[in-house]
């Protein structure tokens, strides 16, 4: 789809997007991934094509609704969804804003988050927006480009598979907090119904295009998943994994409670082309810095994968092997994220190794889009 | 001395091997339909008789050669309602679906991943299904509850629930086979309670043709990722061995030339297939349709594969390009020939006459294996340690009970992950166990002098 083109989500469309939903979820969870993406099939087939809008035309007067997964994928492929969260989790935000909702966006548009919208679209018989709240995947709910537009994450209603509804309104920085401890008590795993806007701050605060772009990814004649990503990603190089490194045990929790359990990896990299540079990504649940001979090459925000040479497929930093052929690729994140304050989000919870308190200095600042010079001081 | 045996779609391959791995004796002769022909064809063809000196032999199995039907299953789900696309059986292809039955149903119990219970097991429920069951005359049971690999309680309850009410039933409990993820564990679960009778008739087959040739070793099946289990343990869980020839022939091939790592093609009547062997194993891939197109979560051997219909001119390219595929992967490794007419440049085999029989020599070389999969919560790292030693015993158990001696079973790998997005302390518990074939070197009375 070309911006501004109409077009529904069908069933065939639906494969596609399953498919590449999984350029951002490397580590996805196949069994989870596989009951949302019948439980969506399902859900198409019982209430048609969703409507796929661009941001754009949206308009004002409209409110848009953010739906998510919250908590762990495995915990959904043991408890399995019963078909009525997402409808429960946006009837109760309507209620508690007293309005109906008109269209629904992807809080990412990464595995079973991309699937979750279709099924929320669909059984609430509103239209899906082509875009999403983050352009990649961060772990909390608070990390969007909503947030960083000014936009209220609060209230929050929260749907369990075992049929409780929650309404959460709290300030955005307390949310994470009150609502991880509910999603447990409910078994691991609940949808959740936030940010809701009006049609026109959507459309500047969003990430636009994501679903798209995925759906492209998924379309089984691309060798290339990157076709309509934009900007473009950067291919740093092609090179052979020659080691892999954890610290000796794993390190201590200096995040406090909202980190996330995982341990830091190193993986080098050895061209084997071109500059046979040394490349050294560190890992922290994803790849977060490379630095190519030591110098920074890219870093967080802009999200780092690495691509099996084999088979252009993401490969996980978990499944990292020493030998292995990989391509390094550097999505540039979202330019919200390279704001100062997208990068102190984007450093919350745990998930950013390295301080997020650097301001980029004056001389970056004045020429913000000149290479952006300011990544590499992450 | 072992013995491996490998029936394939047009050749069987016997080979004895001694202590040290050599090959003292190899047969080669034409596939026949039955399995019980091909083997007594393959024994009586072995050069010298030296069967008397074999005290355990390895057999390979392919469900596909001569595809079983599935018997009928009953289908027990314990858990809380789910989405009706989501439901026990939901999406299974036209056939298999049709060959388990409808029997199924969802009871209330079982627990999150977490450990935190969902329901108490209503075991009312679980009664009046087995007589339902008992009433259409299904005995063949297959048990899955949600969070079972962290909770398995609610499995065994209705285990023992239904073994009450339903004299001679066979009941297959999901967290002894399957992985994380209900659905695909209850499929697993389903899928084995209906290839029991499968298992069976290969059993007995095998057994008795092996009578007939003189042995009285003990018979082990080839696993689909390598490894062996005992005759008895297979006939409990066959799906762990329903389609073992690739993996024995490509670690066969690893170990027939000392490599820990390489790069295998197995060149089959109708395709070739290529994996990587790292560390001595073979890669392997969980997820997945399995027999009959049912999406199962069980590890089977990693293959890439080109038909050979596909052959344009000689191949070769396409060859080299299907092990370049597999060598990005998994670099550094050998190419290794393994299976039959394996003449394409650039993969042509040293010795076709060991190339042919790389499976029976893996099927010969192999352990015993046996694996645990469990979901631990640990307050902290000494319970953490604590519960990795009681999986590890677990897996110890279980290698035994799958036809180990106990003196050689020991704990080869072991791993905990934390699962992700969820609190400090929920880990994903993997361990593996092997160990020599107990074996029990039979001197038979005809031979004592």
């Amino acid at each position: 789809m070309t911006p501004g083109e109409e077009t529904a989500l069908d069933a065939a469309r639906l494969e596609d997007l399953a498919r590449g939903a999984l350029v951002l979820a490397a580590g996805a969870e196949h069994s989870s991934h596989r009951a949302s993406l019948d439980w969506a099939r399902a859900a198409l087939a019982e209430h048609g094509p969703v409507p796929l809008i661009h941001p754009g035309d949206l308009g004002s007067g409209r409110m848009c609704v953010t739906v998510s997964m919250l908590g762990s994928s495995a915990a959904l492929a043991e408890q399995l969804p019963t078909g009525e969260e997402p409808r429960r989790a946006v009837r109760a935000l309507e209620r508690r804003l007293g309005r109906a909702a008109d269209a629904v966006v992807p809080l990412n548009t990464a595995a079973e988050n991309a699937l979750l919208a279709v099924v929320t679209a669909a059984s609430c018989g509103l239209p899906l927006v082509d875009g999403d709240g983050c352009g990649r995947v961060l772990p909390l709910l608070e990390q969007t480009t909503f947030t960083i537009a000014g936009v209220d994450v609060a209230p929050v209603a929260l749907a369990t598979p075992a049929g409780d509804v929650v309404v959460v309104d709290a300030a955005g920085s307390r949310v994470e907090e009150l609502v991880r401890p509910l999603v447990l008590a409910a078994g691991g795993w609940a949808v959740a119904a936030c940010y809701a806007m009006d049609g026109e701050r959507l459309a500047a605060a969003v990430v636009p295009g994501t679903v798209s772009r995925a759906l492209a990814a998924g379309r089984p004649t691309q060798g290339d998943p990157f076709t309509l990503w934009q900007p473009r990603p950067r291919r740093l190089g092609i090179g052979r994994i020659t080691a892999v490194e954890h610290p000796a045990t794993p390190g201590p929790d200096t995040t406090g409670g909202t980190a996330l359990p995982s341990r830091p990896t190193s993986v080098v990299v050895s061209e084997t082309e071109g500059l046979h540079r040394r490349f050294r990504l560190e890992a922290h649940n994803e790849a977060l810095l490379v630095l190519a001979d030591g110098a920074p090459a890219a870093a967080a925000p802009d999200q780092i994968l690495m691509l099996s040479a084999a088979d252009q497929r993401v490969l996980d930093v978990e499944r990292a092997l020493p030998g292995i052929e990989v391509e390094i690729v550097v999505i540039p994140a979202a330019p919200a994220w390279h704001t100062p304050q997208g990068r102190r989000l984007a450093a919350a919870g745990g998930l950013l190794l390295l301080s997020p308190d650097h301001e980029p200095d004056a001389r970056q600042m004045k020429r913000p889009d000149a290479e952006r010079p300011e990544e590499t001081r992450w | 001395m072992r013995l491996g045996v490998d029936v394939g779609r047009v050749t069987t391959v016997a080979v004895l091997v001694g202590p040290d791995g050599r090959t003292v004796a190899r047969a080669v002769v034409d596939s026949v339909p039955g399995l019980g022909e091909s083997l007594r064809a393959v024994l009586a063809a072995l050069p010298g008789d030296r069967t008397g000196e074999v005290d355990a032999v390895g057999l390979t199995t392919d469900l596909e050669r001569r595809p079983s039907r599935l018997r009928p299953v009953a289908a027990l789900r314990i858990a809380p309602p789910s989405h009706p696309s989501l439901g026990p059986l939901a999406g299974w292809p036209a056939q298999a679906a049709r060959e388990v039955g409808t029997l199924h149903a969802v009871v209330p119990g079982g627990s999150a991943l977490t450990g935190r219970q969902l329901a108490p097991l209503d075991r009312a429920a679980v009664r009046d299904f087995a007589q339902r069951a008992a009433d259409d005359g299904v005995t063949a049971f297959s048990v899955a509850a949600a969070g079972a690999l962290t909770r398995p309680d609610p499995e065994l309850a209705a285990a023992e629930i239904i073994a009450e009410a339903v004299p001679g039933a066979e009941i297959t409990l999901s967290h002894e086979l399957g992985r994380s993820g209900l659905r695909e564990r209850e499929n697993t679960g389903v899928l084995n309670a209906a290839l029991r009778p499968w298992a069976a008739r290969v059993s007995d087959t095998a057994e008795r043709a092996l009578r007939v040739g003189g042995l009285r070793a003990p018979l082990h099946l080839a696993r689909n990722t390598g490894g062996l289990v005992s005759v008895a343990y297979f006939r409990h869980y066959p799906v762990l061995a329903i389609a073992s020839t690739t993996a024995s022939a490509v670690r066969g091939a690893a170990l027939a030339a000392g490599a820990d790592r390489a790069v295998v093609v197995d060149a089959g009547a109708t395709e070739f297939r290529c994996a990587s062997v790292t560390d001595g194993e073979a890669e392997s891939s969980d997820a997945g349709p399995g027999p009959g197109g049912v999406d199962l979560d069980l590890a089977r051997i990693r293959t890439d594969v080109l038909p050979r219909a596909d052959l344009v001119r000689t191949g070769s390219e396409q060859v080299a390009d299907l092990v370049a595929r597999v060598r990005r992967r998994a670099p550094g490794g050998v190419l290794l020939a393994a299976g039959g007419d394996c003449g394409l440049v650039p993969v042509r085999a040293q010795d076709p006459a060991a190339a042919i029989a790389a499976a029976a020599y893996g099927a010969a070389r192999s352990d015993i294996v046996a694996e645990v999969d469990q979901v631990a919560v640990a307050g902290g790292r000494a319970e953490l340690d604590r519960l990795l030693g009681l999986a590890g015993d677990q897996a110890m158990a279980r290698v035994v009970a799958a036809g180990a001696a106990p003196a050689t079973a020991r704990v080869a790998f072991a791993a905990h992950t934390p699962v992700s997005y969820l609190p400090e302390g929920v880990h994903r518990l993997r361990v593996r166990a092997v160990g020599s074939p107990s074996g029990n070197p039979v001197t038979p009375r005809g031979r004592r002098t």
